[in-house]
């Protein structure tokens, strides 16, 4: 069983860690110097993907999306959608696990070959998902004590560095840009439909979705001061430029005459917060597929969908490039299908089947 | 079965020389086992006084027993062994017997046992009166404040110390043999009340079902009780004052003793506890919280400074202070070995030391310490063998893990260092940090008897902090801190 | 199915640890040792001839024991200094990692000094692609121009300090709280370079040559190149840099001397702030733009040659006194920017930041050529004394 407060935990771990890596350089290309406003705007579809989980959640209390599906679009209908969604978490992952070998490669590790780092990031994972729920839950409660820390190190250790001028005119892109930036991020904050197969497991619903709304709240919170960083330190053109703008932030970090250099530092919690996301990410992938296809002993598909990955995105991203590419033209697309439109259509779709419904049920 | 067979061969008979033969029989080779033989009384009624004469008190078998019988009972009629006990016996504890099995192992345990002519049954007397350590001052768990009381080898004695900081009917003591072939006493203690009734039940299932020889120490039951979960931390706790068990008691848990054994186990055992000394609650709770959050840093340091220098000097150099760069450059000119394996063998070296000091009589294990340490430190930094930076890290690491009062989380740190070293030394931080995430959400994915091993940190709330990362004022925290809140 | 999930059911641990070992055996790829390295802390960049660039590398170096007798002085660090050329940046340093037998790092960079001729040319831009694309070294790394060969500075001996990077940052670091010249680094550079309407300046590090018989030469960071955009564009003296300092709002304590009441007083600023706005947004279309110059000093009195007891009624005259000897400062060094056509203090910026559409149309493209060095603008200078010293006059002796 889990808490709510760790599912809060989880969300803001689950969008911030890759959420700094790409996003920021995509976001201030479209909105320039505003783009510290986009995950505001980006957090509404967060919000609505929220609304829908926990509506459902409600209605059809301790079952998981998969598990409910037959109720919504029918038994074969369900298993089709079921397998989509396992595809698109195993995916997600896929991507996660991607893109960590990317950030890992250029800052780490230039000369190790792609697959043992792959491996090594696989065994993490695998050794994980065996460790069940509620031991990633609470991982999750123990390291997201980092993530305060590393924010105020990056704020104190920037904060000279700040350039104020950067942020005037106030939005040249105007509000359109701002939107239009806001687009890539809001698929990072409907990746909390995977919350949709943790909510069965949590012990006490009490005041979940204002705990939700306010992770939420504080995971846009926390993108914007990284963004707003970014347009500060190294102006907004500059960091358009720079792909992993985030990263070179961190490099740019110094404390004093004494404390420099230390981007390796600062690694350490972000490697730990995404090899939670991508564990997550494959623990649901391996929960949906044991449910759409009823397996009674589900732990040991972690290892072929692990693995699978593995070769998978050695095969499909060949370099950075196509990662930042693929993460900004097509993953929105892809992502907010399942993440956003999917819920949407199955939300009307009750409302179309449960017309006469006396009572909606908003707490279980 | 029994019930046809005309003669139970366990079973004590009325004649004397038959059941002095039967015992006998028991004792082949036994040259330590006394017979005495008594007249009791005026009467003619034999007796027979069977005991190991240098487990018995002498005086008290002369002043209880042999005096009482010898001078005997008014009249000449032979006596039973219920009127021995009622009547004649001046000793607190007895207890009647009949069968044979029952009457060794009792003489085995120290007690004497009288065996009377005309009865079918033997009167166990207890006049146990072995040599025993008397209580000292705790040597593996010194503590400045509080008491300085430490378990001794003799169980009964060690119940009675727990009693004497407990005085309360709730306080309950079980007793209980284990081992085949040993018989070892052993004692289940508890609160009544505070207990979780699952775990007490758990222990008892897993002691019960534990097919063991013998039982020497404590430390032999820990792996029965863990019950097949494989960790290197330690999720059962360990400690040999009274004091201690105390506290643990009236937190709620089970404590065993076993004979011959001055350390008690305490479950279930939680992470935070071996980060606690004794004083944490007797001195002045400002410092105490300081040098707890110390202990936790000890702790990490302990695990990752190895680690870390390697990932330093291997891999991320950019890490290194630019003033320290051609200090440490100019160390490193001309050391044979890569600093993986430099430190991977300083670190072994430095096991053997503690090992080797720890085996040898004190005085001679102190010279070899520092002789481990010093001379061999300096001169292999002198003839550049190891560099010096390596020296420091690894005593460093060494001091930090001493700074650890519970000795079963220092040893887990002490294994976890070397893997975690070799995954670094091949790849770097990136390495480091998979070692790391591996171990922690191994931790966090422990329980100890159905409790998570990590509460307090890791499903954690306020009023559990209060008493595991700092220690606020005793009013502040709640009397019983027992966290069954995290029982699922 | 069944069968392979009981395998890893039951032996999960053993597989990782056959997995691991099978990993780490391999080897590690990205192992180096420290000795293994050339750890390079200053880089000098200068240009023979238009395709013939000559990079030169200032090494940290570890103190090396001397093996002759004098035992205890072995402690010495020598410069070493390697030096390559080729047509490109990208050449002169790929030759350098040829001829050095240990690998070239840059982690630990501190300094690049540029010639006046490399910065005139295209070579510049090009190893500012390279610079921030490979990502080899740092955005703290830290520029500076010199008008001769930027090698030579690299085997000028610093007083007190054997480590030339060290030294000259500390320069830079006085310098700057002076204001004389400042502290520019690459991110700082490329923020300049890519705002819009505002120019980079990087310091410029002189070479002066001493009677004196212990050093023969000396450095002296002093003044500042103007850029444009990536190239090179003009010298800025002491006293420009200042006023282009005080004009982007830097903070530093500048000296200042003027002559007063029979004497010479001097003020040191404890804060300079400065705030430009366009003055009439109305009449911005116009050719000539004007802008609104407000400035606030805060600063004390450090020297009064005088024989005068200062008093409180003195103290606006003194103010005044501030005002009067910045306001030439400030203008010279607007005139200087005009000339050399560069907006190195922002005032292109600060119209945009009010009016970006219009400067985007209009004004952009033409700002440095047409529109800058016919700005109007007005300075207005408030001053404020906040402490007299220590003393109220100086010491005399009794008639």
């Amino acid at each position: 069983m889990i808490s709510v407060k760790q599912l809060s935990y989880l969300t803001v771990i689950l969008i911030f860690s890759t959420g700094i890596l790409y996003l920021p350089s995509i976001t201030i290309r479209h909105a320039g110097n505003g783009g510290w406003l986009s995950p505001f705007i980006s957090m509404m579809v967060g919000i609505m993907v929220l609304f829908i989980i926990l509506f459902f959640h409600y209605q059809f209390t301790s079952k998981t999306l998969t598990e409910y599906l037959p109720l919504l679009v029918g038994k074969w209908g369900a298993r089709l959608l079921g397998a989509l969604y396992v595809l698109f978490f195993w995916s997600t992952g896929l991507l996660v696990v991607r893109e960590m070998v990317g950030i890992v490669r250029i800052t780490l590790l230039p000369k190790t070959p792609i697959v043992v780092i792959c491996f090594m990031i696989a065994l993490a994972i695998i050794y994980g998902a065996y460790c069940k729920m509620e031991a990633i839950a609470r991982l999750i409660e123990l390291i997201v004590l980092l993530l305060p820390v590393m924010v105020i190190a990056l704020i104190t250790g920037l904060a000279g560095a700040i350039h104020w001028g950067a942020f005037f005119p106030f939005i040249e892109a105007g509000w359109r840009g701002v939107i239009r930036g806001a687009f890539v991020p809001s698929s990072w904050f409907g990746e909390i439909i995977v919350l949709a197969y943790l909510l069965p497991i949590v012990s006490s619903h009490h005041r979940s979705f204002s705990i939700l709304l306010f992770s939420l709240g504080i995971t846009a919170g926390l993108l914007s001061i990284i963004v707003m960083l970014i347009i500060g330190v190294f102006g907004a053109s500059e960091a358009a430029r720079t792909p992993l703008a985030t990263y070179e932030l961190i490099r740019y970090v110094q404390f004093g005459s004494f404390l420099q250099h230390i981007d390796a530092l600062f690694l350490f919690p972000w490697l730990m917060f995404m090899l939670v996301k991508g564990l997550l990410f494959f623990y649901v992938a391996m929960i949906s597929f044991s449910q759409t296809i009823v397996l009674p002993s589900y732990q040991f598909t972690i290892i072929p969908l692990v693995f699978l990955s593995t070769v998978v995105s050695h095969w499909m991203f060949l370099d950075d490039a196509t990662v930042s590419k693929f993460l900004e033209v097509v993953w929105p697309v892809y992502a907010l299908f399942f993440e956003a439109a999917v819920p949407l259509l199955l939300l009307v779709l009750y409302f179309v089947r449960h017309r006469k419904i006396q009572t909606i049920r908003m707490s279980p | 079965m029994k019930k046809n067979t005309p003669y139970d061969h366990d079973q004590l008979v009325t004649h004397l020389q038959i059941n002095e033969l039967l015992i006998k029989n028991k004792f082949v080779h036994c040259d330590d086992v006394s017979y005495r033989w008594v007249q009791i009384g005026q009467s003619q009624q034999q007796g027979m006084l069977v005991f190991i004469s240098n487990l018995v008190k002498k005086d008290l078998l002369d002043a209880t027993i042999l005096r009482e019988l010898l001078s005997g009972m008014q009249g000449d009629e032979p006596c039973t062994i219920a009127q021995l006990q009622k009547r004649l016996i001046s000793a607190s504890d007895v207890r009647v017997a009949s069968k044979i099995t029952e009457v060794a192992t009792d003489i085995l345990s120290g007690r004497a046992v009288l065996f009377v002519d005309h009865d079918q049954h033997a009167l166990s007397i207890d006049v146990l009166g072995w040599e025993h350590r008397g209580v000292e001052k705790s040597e593996n768990e010194v503590s400045i404040r509080g008491s300085q009381q430490a378990f001794t080898e003799n169980l009964m004695n060690n119940v009675a110390l727990v009693r004497r900081f407990i005085r309360d009917t709730r306080l309950k003591v079980e007793n209980n043999i284990i081992g085949e072939v040993t018989k070892t006493p052993y004692v289940i203690l508890y609160m009544a009340g505070i207990v979780d009734e699952n775990i007490l039940q758990q222990v008892k299932i897993n002691l019960k079902s534990s097919k063991m020889d013998g039982v020497f120490d404590s430390g032999l039951l820990v792996e029965k009780l863990r019950n097949a979960v494989k960790t290197p931390f330690p999720i059962i706790n360990r400690t040999e004052r009274p004091d201690r068990v105390a506290s643990l008691l009236l937190e709620g848990r089970v404590i065993i003793l076993v004979d011959n054994s001055p350390v008690a186990l305490s479950m279930p055992a939680l992470l935070v506890e071996f980060l606690q000394a004794p004083e944490d609650y007797y001195e002045n709770f400002w410092l105490q919280s300081g040098i707890r959050l110390l202990r936790y840093l000890s702790l990490a340091m302990s695990l990752t400074v190895p680690s870390l220098y390697v990932a330093l000097v291997g891999y991320h150099h950019e890490l290194i202070p630019a003033s320290m760069m051609p200090s440490l450059m100019s160390q490193r000119e001309g050391i044979p070995l890569p600093t993986m394996v430099e430190v991977l063998i300083m670190e072994i070296v430095f096991e053997i030391l503690r090992e080797a000091g720890l085996r040898l009589p004190r005085p001679i294990g102190q010279a070899v310490s520092i002789v481990g340490a010093l001379v061999i430190g300096q001169a292999a930094v002198q003839a550049k063998l190891v560099m010096a930076t390596t020296v420091i890290v690894v005593a460093t690491t060494g001091i930090t893990s001493f700074t650890l009062s519970g000795v079963g989380i220092a040893s887990a740190t002490r294994f976890l260092r070397f893997p975690l070293l070799l995954i670094t030394g091949f790849l770097g931080l990136f390495g480091f940090t998979i070692g790391i995430f591996m171990i922690m959400i191994h931790l966090v994915s422990l329980r100890s008897f159905g409790v998570i091993y990590t509460g307090a940190l890791a499903p954690r709330t306020w009023r559990d902090l209060k008493d595991s990362l700092f220690r606020t004022p005793h009013q502040n925290r709640a009397h019983v801190p027992w966290r069954n809140q995290n029982m699922d | 199915m069944i069968k392979y999930s009981v395998i890893f059911h039951k032996n999960i641990f053993n597989w990782l640890l056959v997995i691991v070992l099978m990993v780490l055996i391999t080897g590690c790829w990205d192992y180096h040792e420290l000795d293994k390295e050339a750890v390079i802390s200053v880089f000098g960049y200068d240009l023979i001839s238009p395709y013939h660039v000559k990079v030169s590398a200032y090494l940290e170096t570890t103190p090396k024991a001397n093996s002759s007798s004098n035992g205890n002085e072995g402690g010495m660090k020598k410069p070493e200094i390697i030096r390559a050329d080729g047509p490109t940046i990208y050449e002169a340093i790929k030759n350098m990692s040829v001829y050095t037998p240990n690998e070239l790092t840059f982690h630990h960079h501190v300094i690049s000094i540029l010639s006046e001729k490399f910065v005139s040319s295209p070579h510049f831009g090009d190893g500012l692609d390279r610079i921030t694309r490979v990502g080899a070294t740092r955005r703290r790394g830290l520029f500076a121009v010199t008008s001769g060969q930027s090698s030579d500075v690299l085997e000028i001996k610093l007083p007190l300090t054997d480590d030339l990077s060290e030294g000259l940052l500390n320069l830079m670091e006085a310098a700057k709280e002076q204001q004389y010249s400042t502290q520019v680094d690459l991110n700082d550079f490329l923020y300049d370079l890519t705002l819009i309407g505002k120019e980079p300046i990087i310091p410029r590090i002189l070479i002066t040559q001493s009677k004196s018989t212990s050093f023969q030469k000396r450095i002296k960071v002093y003044g500042s190149g103007a850029f444009r955009g990536t190239r090179f564009v003009g010298w800025l003296s002491g006293n420009e840099t200042r006023g282009v300092l005080w004009l982007r709002g830097k903070s530093g304590h500048p000296i200042l001397r003027f002559p007063w009441e029979g004497g010479e007083i001097m003020v040191q600023a404890e804060s300079i702030q400065t705030k430009i706005a366009l003055s009439q947004t109305s009449r911005a279309s116009k050719e000539q733009i004007p802008f609104l110059i407000k400035m606030k000093w805060q600063g004390k009195i450090v020297m009064y040659t005088g024989h005068r007891s200062l008093k409180v009624q003195d103290i606006p005259s003194i103010e005044q006194g501030v005002e009067n000897s910045m306001r030439p400062v400030i203008q010279q060094s607007i005139r200087r920017a005009q000339a050399l056509h560069t907006d190195v203090i922002g005032f292109g910026n600060t119209f945009y930041s009010s009016q970006p559409s219009v400067y985007r149309q209009k004004y952009l493209s033409q700002w440095n050529d047409r529109y800058f060095p016919q700005i109007q603008y007005i300075v207005q200078i408030k001053a404020k004394i906040l402490n007299i010293g220590m003393t109220s006059h100086a010491p005399e002796e009794r008639d």
